[in-house]
């Protein structure tokens, strides 16, 4: 399963149901940088069904990386999407295909969910067992059960889908590591090959040296 | 001799009734055991009474009184709550397994238990108190395995009133840390501990001194520690004491590039046979080598090491018998373990994770440049360790690739093996050939020649076996108690013809994920197992509400739906995504009825 990061920090968090999951924002005609809430409301149409590809220019996209070149209008640029809604446009350049399937289907959920009643109320992001073992609930209670955080939208996906999962003992181990790396070695080469890799990581202190 | 006055004639040696309840206690195997018990009523009473171990293998199976009422003088429990899914996180954390129906009925009734074993469960510090209150100083064992739920406070009061504790076990659990005053509560009053474990935990606040102290006092007995990530350079004076140390585990290596030597002084227990130091690298792999003809167990696991690393230390222990290891040991790796290694009796390969903590693993790529199979495992691996590893038992491997033959030359060499489990990854792009699919063939091999399998799982890709192969699953595994199958057989037709005539007439244990069985088919195969108890099955054709599944309803049989979930979760970029995690059924025979603790995301199937 490939990690989904809908990240761009330019946009401010969607408030409500979403929790912090999407973010986007709007751009205005003229390209100025308001930047606005998001809601996603009313029905999904389904996979594509609302979503159109059009090239619109978008400078209010970072204000750290550059701006994007005008985009030829006549070409449509395979990796960009735009939601309409509530009369406004939203667009995001550069977005992988899978991140875009992502994005339709949390969209499915948060509408799923709107339309249920329920007593939980917004997602609650669990720490993955990597970044936090405390335990879900008290350690006194016995049968307490946590807000429930399912939603049980009907699963239709193949069941060849179904990613080899991994042990999290090992999951833990391989953040773990490479934090120590992220530590030792912040600012990696760009594309390590194979020919370019050092003998040991002892070479590769010595190239990038911890201040 | 004869008494005039017996209304029946007795033999010189007394009823067989007397006999069978002084020898009872020799019987120690459990299958004997259950054999023996339903022979009459007074062999189930001499069963009864003197049973001294249970190992319920779902908590949900029975109940606390009926357990003993049955086995009034139990001295050791073994308990198992979560499906074995759990250990991948596929289970929801408050899915069930509590101990506190257990751990109340040991205080009320089981005045004998010294030895407890919880796997996979949830524990809360209250049912540690009670336990602990309970039993006092005749708690000799207690493995807290793969469990959470509780705090350092628990552990304190365990050891503060089981004083003679032997074995303290939490590994791999789930533990609130408050302080470490559990440890030293140990290090100031304990002086029998024989194994101290809670390695794989996040435990922090250790203090070196306590660990030291423990090993003084107890260094008589002291022969097992597994530890969480604790500098070792801090654990000399530990070492140091802990004479009689046969195994040690965990703890953490810092390679420091001013001070490249400074592992190398370090001196470890003369008797040490079983090894694991967490993130050690090829700098200091060495300070293992003075001892390394005396490892029998090693784990590599959690180490920083590369493929020919992993070469230039097995070649070192020529009397290995157990290793775990992660795959990018390689083919090269496992060639120099079949040369070295004859003496291997476990073997057990996990995988790096895909996308980018592979490359983390390509960083740390050997230096051989073209021939860059490091950190692939494949047939050209297993059919060396087939030829070269005849003792082998148990083998439990991630492989990239695999063909037919390399699995009939393990049917045809590894003779001893009771425990084969192999995945095959999805397809790495330095694998150019085309999968030698499907294994249907090399299948029935291995299973035809590995007459002693009693615990098997595969778990291909898409078309890597096909129906007719599932069908030999079935016919050729008659000893097969467990069994897990993933993306096997292409139609229901498959599952049919592996259970039906002549199927796994022994398999308890059936875990299926990914096989696009219908729930069905799933049912009707159920039904046709004569042993199975228990059935976990995730990935198949969900139905809106699993009504087809009461194909398999009959009497003392629960069926329960874990609902299809999407999960928040946070990784460690801070990022949230949903991850998606698809229905699950699990079945089980129960004499306790129904589940009456279920959290939301569990749903009994009740009958009509």
């Amino acid at each position: 399963m490939t990690m989904v990061k809908v990240e761009d920090e330019s946009r401010a968090p969607v408030k409500g149901d979403c929790g912090n999951i999407l973010r986007c924002a709007v751009v205005e005609g003229d390209g100025g940088e308001e930047h606005q809430r998001v809601e996603i409301a009313g029905s999904v149409a389904g996979e594509g069904g609302f979503l159109t590809e059009k090239p619109i220019h978008d400078e209010a996209r970072s204000t750290d990386a550059p701006s994007s070149d005008v985009p030829d209008p006549s070409t449509i640029l395979p990796n960009q999407l735009t939601i309409f809604f509530g009369g406004k446009i939203c667009v995001f350049d550069g977005i992988p295909p899978e991140k875009i399937q992502e994005i339709l289907g949390i969209a499915a959920a948060v509408v799923a969910k709107s339309i249920e009643t329920k007593n939980s109320t917004s997602l609650k992001p669990v720490a993955s067992p990597a970044l936090n073992r405390a335990p879900s609930f008290s350690s006194t209670s016995t049968g307490a059960s946590p807000a429930p955080q399912s939603f049980p939208v009907p699963f239709c996906r193949s069941a060849a889908d179904l990613p080899i999962a991994r042990r999290n003992s090992l999951q833990r181990f391989l953040e773990k590591r490479r934090d120590r790396l992220v530590n030792k070695n912040p600012y990696p080469a760009s594309d390590v090959k194979k020919t370019d890799v050092p003998k040991d990581t002892a070479s590769i202190k010595e190239e990038y040296p911890i201040a | 001799m004869e008494d005039p006055d017996a209304k029946k004639p007795r033999s010189p040696l007394g009823n067989v009734d007397d006999v069978i309840s002084i020898v009872m206690p020799y019987v120690t195997d459990a299958k004997d055991r259950e054999s023996a018990s339903l022979v009459n009523r007074a062999w189930l009473r001499a069963d009864s009474e003197t049973r001294d171990h249970v190992t319920m293998a779902l908590c949900y199976a029975s109940s606390p009184d009926r357990l003993s009422r049955r086995f009034p003088n139990l001295r050791s429990i073994k308990i198992k709550g979560k499906p074995r899914a759990a250990m991948f996180n596929l289970i929801p954390e408050n899915w069930g397994g509590f101990v506190t129906p257990w751990v109340n009925e040991i205080a009320l009734s089981l005045g004998m238990i010294r030895s407890v074993h919880f796997r996979r469960m949830i524990v809360s510090d209250l049912d540690l108190d009670v336990l602990a209150r309970a039993r006092l100083d005749e708690l000799e064992v207690l493995k807290l395995d793969r469990c959470l739920g509780f705090s350092t406070d628990g552990l304190l009061s365990v050891v503060k009133h089981c004083r003679k504790i032997k074995t303290l076990l939490m590994e791999d659990s789930s533990i609130l840390e408050k302080n470490g005053d559990w440890l030293h509560e140990l290090a100031l009053h304990n002086t029998s501990l024989e194994v101290l474990n809670f390695y794989l935990t996040e435990l922090t606040k250790i203090s070196p001194r306590d660990l030291a102290a423990i090993a003084k006092n107890c260094h008589r007995s002291l022969v097992s520690v597994k530890i969480s990530d604790i500098e070792i350079l801090e654990l000399a004076r530990f070492f140091q004491a802990a004479v009689n140390l046969e195994e040690f585990l965990g703890g953490t290596l810092d390679e420091d590039h001013e001070t490249p030597e400074k592992y190398m002084k370090l001196k470890f227990p003369p008797k040490l046979s079983s090894l694991g130091l967490s993130y050690l690298g090829a700098n200091e792999m060495q300070i293992v080598f003075p001892f390394a003809a005396q490892i029998r167990k090693l784990d590599l696991l959690y180490v920083l090491l590369v493929t020919n690393d992993h070469c230039k230390l097995i070649q070192k222990c020529p009397n290995l018998e157990v290793l775990e290891t992660r795959n990018v040991i390689g083919d090269k790796g496992l060639e120099v373990c079949a040369k070295y290694c004859k003496k291997l009796k476990r073997l057990r390969i996990e995988r790096v994770a895909d996308g980018d903590e592979m490359d983390d693993e390509r960083r740390f790529a050997d230096e051989d440049g073209n021939e860059d199979l490091g950190g692939l495992v494949t047939q050209r691996g297993l059919k060396a360790l087939a030829h070269g590893c005849r003792e082998l038992e148990y083998m439990a491997v991630y492989v990239s690739d695999i063909t037919n033959e390399a699995l009939r030359t393990i049917g045809a060499y590894l003779k001893n093996l009771r425990d084969f489990r192999l995945v095959l990854l999805d397809q790495d792009e330095r694998i150019t050939e085309v999968a030698d699919f499907p294994l249907d063939k090399g299948v029935r091999s291995l299973l035809m020649g590995c007459e002693k399998l009693r615990r098997f799982a595969l778990y291909l890709r898409p078309g890597g076996l096909t129906n007719v192969g599932l069908s030999y699953i079935g016919k050729y595994s008659p000893n097969v108690r467990w069994m897990l199958l993933g993306k096997v057989g292409e139609t229901d037709e498959g599952l049919m013809e592996f259970s039906r005539g002549r199927c796994p007439k022994q398999l308890q244990k059936l875990e299926m994920r990914g096989c696009r069985f219908s729930e069905r088919a799933i049912a009707a195969a159920v039904m046709e197992l004569p042993s199975l108890r228990y059935l976990w099955v995730q990935g198949y054709g969900v139905s809106m509400t699993g009504e087809d599944l009461r194909v398999m309803s009959r009497p003392y049989w629960n069926i329960e739906l874990i609902q299809a979930r999407r999960v928040p979760e946070v990784n460690e970029m801070g990022d949230v995504r949903e991850v998606k995690h698809p229905a699950h059924i699990l079945a089980y025979y129960s004499l306790a009825g129904h589940r009456t603790d279920c959290p939301p995301t569990v749903r009994v199937l009740k009958e009509l």
